[in-house]
């Protein structure tokens, strides 16, 4: 067996990022059994905030930090989604604690015709969800958990060579208890090359089975059994919201993450719904329920959220809603008159197989879907790719576009004559690229179709091409 | 001498038109430019699988002469890859076609890759049409995306400039685009089904005019204006 | 041989970047013969402008108008020819407003067809809906409708200028150039950018297509017109603007005829209640100095026509003296002798310096300021009084204009550049505004924050730009407008953030500017204290106590020693 272990150390605070893009400020998750730091983003870390701080130590370093309680539900609904979307690029998954998913590798291998094709596949899907995640692999899952838990990020092609690393992970990687973990600590035991070293009979005298038990896996010689992750027939997810909700109508946004999920869930099992039904847990209230209907089964987001909407505006809530639950169990087969779904159904696979061999050859960013960027400056939709902040979809059409562009506009040497123009663009002040030019469109003898403008200096650059 | 006959047949450059009238006879399904002397010329249209190899400069409104055709095989739902080669596919162009969500843009920076990636996503099954541009093509290479192409049934266009491949290519459809005298020509080196063909005027309006503007100073300030596009 | 015929000020909020002087000042100076300040569904900037020619002897004539959207497919521009036009105008300003909330406004295809004299400039939307629109201004509109024509570099003119001459040529309306002028220069773009942003609580470098692609929204050279309109749509607009006629001076106040009984004119009745006043006020009969300041006051308000406006507040002080309110007037035309005797106020003339001079200045030609202050508490009791003897479509309170302030300023403009709010909210606590020395310009620069920085320096350009700039109206706190006939011909009226107000699209100044008159009720705290302390007297001492009684008294030398100890807690003034 080869198994893929993928560690998501952040969950909560990928999922409340997710929902507050706003929220530039340090924000940290934490546990309110003992009030401390769990999770934390990256701008806490620069103000000096470490896992493990108290609340007041938090507070004290950086007043406004954005403080936001560890949910165990909350963890578990996330990670079901995410095992519901790998479920659809792999089918042995195993769900491990609240933050872990095991994946077989062994038939991947094969029906991806390479492991490399399958990884390039499965870290795109992680981050289209933007969730934080570590992965390691190895003979048994406890072996590919110790090393996603160390930060190793690597599979091997044979899980016999995962060993070497894992001979220098410390013991606080592993699954082993802290009292067992300090009393090694205490006989000079650090890390787990020095444990597995040890004769495990002597071990057996002074630690009991479960112990052994881990030791095995950890060796590689015996997995222990864990049942198989499989998506629900129904699809039920529960959010926390991040602060308490007053109004009905302002639930929208959230209900709009989870419906999302629900859509792209039934779409591609080929299912339709035509009842939801919500829970709302209100906080000084019962939870108060409420289905919404739709005159015919389907899976479409935007009319779904658009019927949400109106109900919204209608309900009255009692008191402040702290959560809420999306559950949808009536479930049918879609249309099967619409031949192209069902085409469509099947190409999902073919195109999963067709990403994966394209970013495993090609590199993780040679694949673009195409969004729209909405700039004036065409500069922009060139590097759009990496750099650009997405900007909300704009509401004017996006004007005359030629189909090709130059990376770098060139000078423009040849003869040409102007058919068309001038459209001015002269904005962009606000940063360092200010633009001031005319845009043409001009003919060359050849027929060719120039995109060209002229800047505030005079001179003409050819910018793109009409295809 | 049976033997060096059927390497003869074999050899790319060969038209082997008996393939063709098979095909042909098949009423294969066409796909229509919306250019009636085109069409007519063709056939009826782009069979709708296989390769189309036009030979135009990017920016020459190729892919303007291809909005009926790629249209029509969108309808099947299954994607679209594009891949570009030295330019850059504007993602704001694109959201312009009725097939964005459909358009994977896949980038290479070497004809090799792109003719890999090209044969990759025929064969996957996953792809209704792929729009390839390359500098240069083998005729060998050609033939075997056609084949590929004809089997997994995917409409490869392939765009490449054309004087570098001076016979007909063993595709579909080979045809050129050339411009003079303020007029849009198409030659066709080879179709299946149909005679090669010169001179085939097109209509290929521009992207844009200033028609409207150049018309309004006419009628209503008595001078033409000499420049309309000097406005500061 | 240009007119600007669709231009938007400030007043449009958070859309238009130049205030409406600049506007004026701008386009006479490009020698435009017109130009026309239309702001969205509203005439409040209108008034600026018109006091701006005047001052400066503008060679300019300004159009009163204002556009509207109705539904996203239709804007169009109304201006006003004439006066009844621009009564025409108020209405469904006044209309389109009052059916929305404070801050917004709903126009209705109804309101467009009850338009009679209005002219129209309509600004297609370029889509299938246009031809359906066009039946409609034909139907309605016919010789009274242009299509306004832009070329604003953006990529649209040519299918603009396109399908503008086929509904032209089809449906006979003339075309005319406009620019739809945002700002007066080019370099307003960044202002209105900003602007855009705070108004959809944006940031600039999130407008994307949405902002201004350039900087062609602005008042323009002759020279650069005549390159991008054909000469026969500039001079369209000219021949427009000489079909508007009508001046912001034409406007004239009537006061609500039912202040006078029958029988008699507003200044006999003046007369006679001034007189009954005297009676009152001087028990021993009137010396001969106050008898012949009397005559004097009376003279001056008869020829600058004020009877009216003593009388309106007479009647309300009378109201509020029955009901037992106690009021104080002030301000420089309360310290006259006919207001004593009107019992407008209650300061005996004989024991202060009543300089005359103060009263009414013929030659300032502004209006009488008379500012009556109530109790606080009971101050609702007259409003309800003024609206129920007036009615509501006669009466509403003068707007305030709020501007963005510095701290406002800086904040939004901060936040549309992108700045984080903690650190602006950092920034200001940082600042020391009380000090007069140094600015917080130089602040900012001594917070070790690099000036020449881009962000920076934006910054604090575009704040300096902002502040001072109007955000919204809303009630000024007691100047009460009330006239003859429906106040919407006058003034478009809309609804304030209180419920059951309404507020016009004027503020005092503008009013003041018009020769347009006011009544200021006030409230005031300290006379529901005083109240208080007469009631509590006549409970102890059983001793009835007023206000005249008291300053019938003259100075009080224990009052004055208290004073001097600065025994004066709770006292609110000392004159």
């Amino acid at each position: 067996m080869h198994w893929l272990y993928l560690h998501f150390p952040r969950l909560q605070l990928d999922l409340f990022e997710q929902l507050h893009p706003e929220q530039t400020g340090p924000k940290v998750v934490i546990d309110g059994s003992d009030n401390t730091v769990c999770q934390l983003s990256a701008a806490a870390l620069t103000a000096g905030i470490k896992p493990g701080m108290g609340l007041a130590e938090v507070t004290a370093i950086h007043a406004q930090t954005c403080i936001i309680e560890y949910s165990a539900n909350n963890e578990n609904s996330q990670l079901e989604q995410l095992a519901t979307i790998l479920y659809t690029i792999a089918s042995d998954i195993v769900c491990v604690a609240s933050n872990g998913i095991a994946i077989n590798l062994s038939p991947l291998a094969l029906y991806y015709q390479g492991l490399n094709n399958f990884m390039a596949l499965c870290k795109r899907t992680l981050t289209a969800r933007h969730v934080h995640f570590y992965f390691g692999s190895g003979a048994t899952i406890e072996i590919a958990r110790v090393l996603a838990c160390s930060h190793v990020n690597r599979v091997e092609d044979e899980p016999s060579l995962a060993l070497n690393y894992l001979k220098n992970c410390s013991l606080q990687a592993t699954e082993l208890p802290t009292k067992e973990t300090e009393q090694l600590n205490r006989i000079g035991i650090r890390t787990l090359g020095q444990l597995i070293a040890l004769p495990l009979d002597e071990i057996g005298k002074r630690f009991n089975n479960q112990i052994i038990t881990y030791l095995l896996a950890l060796k590689g010689v015996k997995q222990p059994p864990y049942s198989l992750f499989h998506p629900r027939k129904l699809f039920s997810q529960y959010l926390e919201l991040p602060y308490a909700v007053e109004s009905a109508p302002r639930l929208s946004r959230f209900i709009a993450v989870v419906l999302a999920n629900n859509c792209a869930y039934l779409q591609k099992r080929n299912l339709a719904t035509d009842t939801l039904q919500f829970e709302l847990q209100q906080r000084e209230h019962d939870n108060l329920m409420f289905k919404v209907n739709a005159g015919t089964p389907h899976h479409h987001l935007s009319e779904w959220q658009m019927l949400i909407d109106l109900k919204l505006e209608q309900l009255k809530l009692d008191s402040p809603v702290t959560s809420l639950t999306l559950t949808c169990d009536q479930l049918v087969e879609f249309d099967p008159e619409n031949l192209s779904l069902l085409q469509s159904s099947y190409s999902r696979h073919a195109e999963n197989m067709l990403l994966g061999k394209l970013l495993a050859r090609l590199g993780s960013d040679s694949v673009k879907t195409v969004e729209q960027v909405n700039e004036h400056r065409q500069d922009y939709v060139v590097q759009q790719a990496c750099t650009l902040h997405k900007a909300p979809a704009c509401s004017e059409a996006n004007g005359l576009q030629p189909a090709w562009l130059m990376v770098q506009p060139q000078p423009l040497t040849e003869q040409t004559q102007i058919v068309y123009g001038p459209e001015r663009v002269h904005t962009g002040w606000w940063d360092d690229h200010p633009v001031k030019r005319d845009y043409f469109v001009a003919l060359t003898g050849n027929g060719l179709r120039l995109w060209v403008y002229r800047d505030d200096q005079q001179h003409w650059y050819v910018h793109g091409y009409f295809g | 001498m049976s033997s060096s006959i059927s390497s003869l047949i074999k050899h790319p450059l060969v038209f082997r038109g008996r393939d063709h009238r098979h095909s042909a006879d098949d009423s294969e399904l066409r796909l229509p430019f919306g250019q009636a002397n085109l069409d007519k010329a063709c056939a009826g249209g782009v069979p709708a699988s296989g390769v189309l190899s036009i030979r135009a400069l990017a920016g020459q409104g190729e892919l303007q002469l291809l909005n009926n055709v790629l249209l029509q095989k969108a309808g099947t739902q299954k994607r679209i890859i594009w891949l570009p080669i030295r330019l850059h596919l504007n993602p704001n162009w694109m959201c312009q076609t009725p097939y964005p969500q459909q358009s994977w843009v896949v980038n290479t920076t070497n004809e090799a890759d792109a003719l890999w990636a090209c044969e990759q996503a025929i064969r996957s099954q996953a792809c209704c049409s792929v729009v390839i541009y390359l500098a240069q093509v083998e005729p060998k290479a050609a033939r075997r995306l056609q084949v590929l192409a004809r089997q997994y049934d995917c409409l490869v266009v392939l765009v490449h400039p054309g004087y570098r491949s001076p016979g007909a290519l063993p595709v579909n459809i080979d045809m050129e685009l050339s411009f003079s005298a303020r007029q849009w020509f198409v030659h066709l080196h080879r179709v299946t089904g149909a005679w090669p063909q010169q001179h085939i005027a097109i209509d290929h309006p521009l992207p844009a005019s200033n028609s409207a503007i150049v018309n309004a100073f006419r009628q209503y300030s008595n001078s033409a204006a000499t420049a309309i596009h000097e406005v500061s | 041989m240009f007119a600007e015929l669709v231009c938007q000020s400030n007043f449009s909020f958070l859309e238009g970047a130049s205030h409406p002087e600049e506007l004026v000042n701008t386009a006479a100076f490009l020698g435009y013969e017109a130009i026309s300040i239309c702001d969205e569904c509203s005439v409040a900037g209108v008034v600026r402008a018109h006091v701006e020619i005047k001052a400066n002897g503008l060679p300019i004539k300004l159009i009163v108008g204002s556009v509207f959207q109705l539904a996203p497919d239709l804007r169009v521009c109304l201006l006003c020819p004439d006066k009844t036009a621009y009564a025409e105008l108020c209405r469904i300003i006044t209309n389109a407003r009052r059916r929305s909330e404070k801050g917004h406004y709903a126009l209705s295809e109804w309101d467009l067809k009850s338009v009679k004299s209005c002219l129209a400039i309509w600004l297609p939307a370029y889509n299938d809906n246009d031809r359906q629109w066009a039946e409609f201004f034909a139907k309605f509109f016919s010789e009274r409708c242009w299509i306004g024509v832009s070329r604003l570099l953006n990529g649209n003119d040519n299918a603009h200028f396109a399908a503008a001459m086929s509904l032209s040529e089809e449906f006979c309306f003339p075309l005319v150039a406009t620019n739809q002028a945002l700002f007066h220069h080019p370099d307003r773009q960044h202002t209105q950018h900003v602007l855009h942003a705070i108004r959809t609580r944006s940031t600039v470098a999130d407008l994307g297509r949405d902002g201004l692609p350039n900087q062609e929204r602005s008042l323009k050279p002759l020279t650069k017109l005549t390159r991008l309109y054909p000469k026969a749509w500039l001079s369209e607009s000219v021949s427009i603007a000489s079909l508007c006629q009508f001046n912001l001076d034409e406007l004239k106040y009537q006061y609500p005829s039912e202040l006078v009984p029958d029988g008699y004119t507003a200044t006999s009745y003046l007369r006679h209640c001034v007189e009954t006043g005297i009676t009152k006020r001087f028990k021993q009969g009137v010396p001969e100095a106050i008898r012949e300041t009397i005559e004097k006051e009376l003279a001056l308000i008869h020829s600058e026509q004020f009877e009216y406006f003593f009388l309106t507040i007479y009647d309300i002080v009378q109201f509020a003296k029955k009901q037992g309110i106690l009021y104080q007037g002030r301000g420089s035309a309360a310290n006259s002798i006919v207001c004593y005797c009107l019992e407008i106020t209650a300061v005996d003339p004989r024991q202060i310096n009543v300089l005359f001079e103060r009263f009414i200045s013929k030659e300032r030609n502004e209006p009488p300021d008379i500012d009556v202050d109530f109790e606080h508490e009971r101050r609702e009791e007259v409003i309800q009084y003024i609206y129920a003897k007036y009615g509501r479509e006669r009466t509403a309170l003068a707007a305030s204009v709020s501007t963005f302030r510095f701290k406002s300023a800086f904040r939004e403009v901060g936040k549309a550049l992108g700045l984080p709010e903690s650190l602006l909210g950092y920034w200001l606590k940082q600042f020391n505004l009380r000090d007069r020395t140094l600015g917080w310009q130089s602040q900012l620069q001594e917070l070790g924050i690099d000036q020449d920085g881009r962000t920076v320096k934006q910054l604090i350009n575009l704040t300096e730009d902002i502040i001072g700039f109007p955000r919204h109206l809303s009630q000024h706190v007691g100047d009460f407008v009330i006239s003859a006939g429906p106040l919407y011909e006058l003034v478009p009226v809309e609804n304030a953030a209180m419920a059951e107000r309404s507020v016009i699209q004027w503020d005092k100044d503008d009013l003041e500017s018009l020769g347009l008159l006011k009544v200021d009720v006030l409230a005031l705290g300290m006379l529901t204290a005083i109240r208080k302390t007469f009631s509590l007297i006549s409970e102890r001492y059983q001793q009835d106590i007023s206000i005249p009684f008291i300053s019938a008294h003259g100075n009080d030398k224990q009052v004055f020693n208290a004073i001097c100890k600065a025994d004066t807690v709770g006292v609110f003034q000392i004159e």
